[in-house]
């Protein structure tokens, strides 16, 4: 018995982006495509996200350009691929504050959103600092701890402090604190909903970018299954490879159940599809009695995944 | 992004539609058909580089009390939103005084700075959103009115600080520094090599 049905959909992507932004010491190792994806929790007449993107207008349009963001839809657009509209969702777990995950929660009027109390505490402090400590407040956008006030006064804003179990059934929140921000929440899915789960998904939030980041190797010292930090912290890489870790462990060390949202190859994993946007629909597991929104002719069945 | 008659270009790089140079238009972009040369109307041709130079010590002066601003409007609406959700602590309260630290330090340095005359309307509207944000200060003295959602001076409060920011937008030239954003330092900074920038 399978509660949820969970998918990765793209909403824009940057063609060619560092890898050594995606990978600790991934330094003259090229680029690689970056999807911008959010992901979709749908259960029986309910559905959650976790992340909102950004929105492409105004500011969001200038920083999209600035990162080369390419083929950006809207989430009335992406959503509608797999039957949703924005209006549907009627919760959304925020990982972390950056504007690409934070950026565009007016999309969603009808949500309510998750985010770390100390994500929040520690961004507010950290604009107190003096002018030569900015590089710590890379990527926030004041505009959208602003519009968190307009969440809180309609009653849709939930601050989190620290791990939160069964927030809906069979649904977790985790924390990494001092790792890609401040407090990174990831969501583990417990999908047959028993505390012991034989069947947990982690969806990872930035903490993961890349299947490397779990998997990754080093020449020098011949090794090639260790855990790599990701190439963008605010924090320690320490922490980074602790809650990677602890991910790991809450499914059972099985790889593929860590869900990388920035992964381009989440298609060798999960059956996947590309939309009429040409943008990537990955399916990473089915409810009960839901149909596949993916096997398709021309789409991938993920079996390819090492 | 909107770009406001309050934005200002030295012309050393294309800007967008209509960018208000001092009321004179500047043109789009450099004109494809003149392979590189700027349009015949461009307000390029008739200024001055001595200008330039001065616009460009204006925004650099300037920086520093758009970033204040920033964040001050990060730190007031913080406040609030903390207040809201009951996640207010006792080093929070610690805030309040920063951002009165940052928007007095603002203040002085806005006064010091002149700049030339070109400058002139986006310097005062600097000046207008200082004076907002201290305005938004002076009242959240008592916190406690506004721990009420359906409070009206949270109301006012929200929607001075709404203004505020688009006041800050209108004033943004990221090109130049003042960026809503701070990437400047991130590693996500890099640009890709098929980047427009």
């Amino acid at each position: 018995m399978s509660l949820y049905s969970i998918y990765v959909l793209e909403y824009g992507y940057v063609p060619e982006y560092h890898k050594s932004g995606l990978i600790y010491g991934a330094h003259n190792e090229g680029y690689v495509k970056l999807p911008y994806c959010y992901a979709v929790i749908k259960g029986d007449g309910w559905a959650a996200m976790v992340d909102v993107g950004y929105n492409d207008a105004d500011y969001g349009k200038y920083l999209g350009d600035l990162f080369n963001v390419k083929n950006w839809h809207s989430p009335r657009d992406v959503l509608a691929e797999i039957g949703l509209t924005p209006e549907d969702i009627t919760a959304v777990f925020v990982t972390h504050a950056h504007f690409d995950h934070f950026g565009n929660v007016e999309a969603f009027p009808n949500a309510t959103f998750y985010i770390q109390k100390k994500e929040l505490q520690d961004w507010i402090w950290a604009m107190s600092l003096p002018d030569r400590m900015r590089w710590i407040l890379h990527g926030i956008d004041s505009a959208d701890i602003l519009r968190g006030v307009q969440l809180a006064r309609d009653k849709r804003l939930v601050v989190v402090d620290g791990p939160m179990e069964n927030v809906f059934p069979g649904i977790d929140l985790h924390v990494a604190y001092d790792t890609h921000t401040f407090a990174c929440m990831w969501v583990t899915v417990r999908n047959d909903g028993r505390p012991d789960s034989n069947d947990s998904w982690v969806l990872a939030g930035d903490l993961v970018y890349q299947f490397e980041n779990l998997k990754g190797s080093s020449e020098q010292l011949k090794i090639d299954d260790m855990y790599l930090p990701v190439g963008l912290a605010t924090g320690s890489q320490i922490n980074l490879i602790m809650a990677s870790e602890t991910m790991m462990s809450q499914v059972g060390y099985e790889m593929r159940r860590v869900i990388p949202v920035h992964e381009e190859r989440l298609n060798t994993a999960f059956p996947s599809r590309m939309n009429g946007l040409d943008l990537r629909i990955s399916e990473i597991c089915l409810a009960s009695g839901a149909a596949s929104l993916v096997e398709i002719e021309g789409g991938s069945s993920g079996k390819s995944f090492q | 992004m909107s770009m406001s008659n309050t934005q200002i270009y030295p012309a050393s790089q294309a800007k967008p539609k209509g960018a208000d140079f001092g009321g004179k238009l500047r043109c789009e972009s450099i004109n494809p058909a003149g392979e590189g040369m700027h349009e015949a109307s461009c307000v390029t041709w008739s200024s001055k580089p001595a200008e330039f130079d001065a616009i460009a010590a204006y925004l650099s002066a300037i920086r520093p009390v758009y970033d204040a601003a920033k964040n001050c409007i990060g730190q007031l609406s913080g406040i609030l939103l903390l207040l809201q959700t009951a996640s207010l602590e006792r080093r929070n309260e610690l805030i309040g005084a920063s951002v009165a630290q940052q928007l007095s330090r603002s203040e002085d340095l806005w006064r010091a700075i002149q700049g030339p005359h070109i400058v002139q309307k986006h310097r005062a509207k600097i000046g207008q959103l200082l004076g907002l944000l201290r305005k938004v200060l002076t009242r959240l003295d008592r916190l406690e009115s506004f721990v009420d959602r359906s409070s009206p001076d949270l109301e006012t409060v929200v929607n001075a600080l709404f203004t505020a920011h688009r006041t800050l937008l209108e004033l943004s030239d990221p090109d130049r520094g003042l960026s809503p954003i701070d990437f400047t330092a991130a590693c996500c900074n890099c640009r890709s090599i098929s980047g427009k920038v």
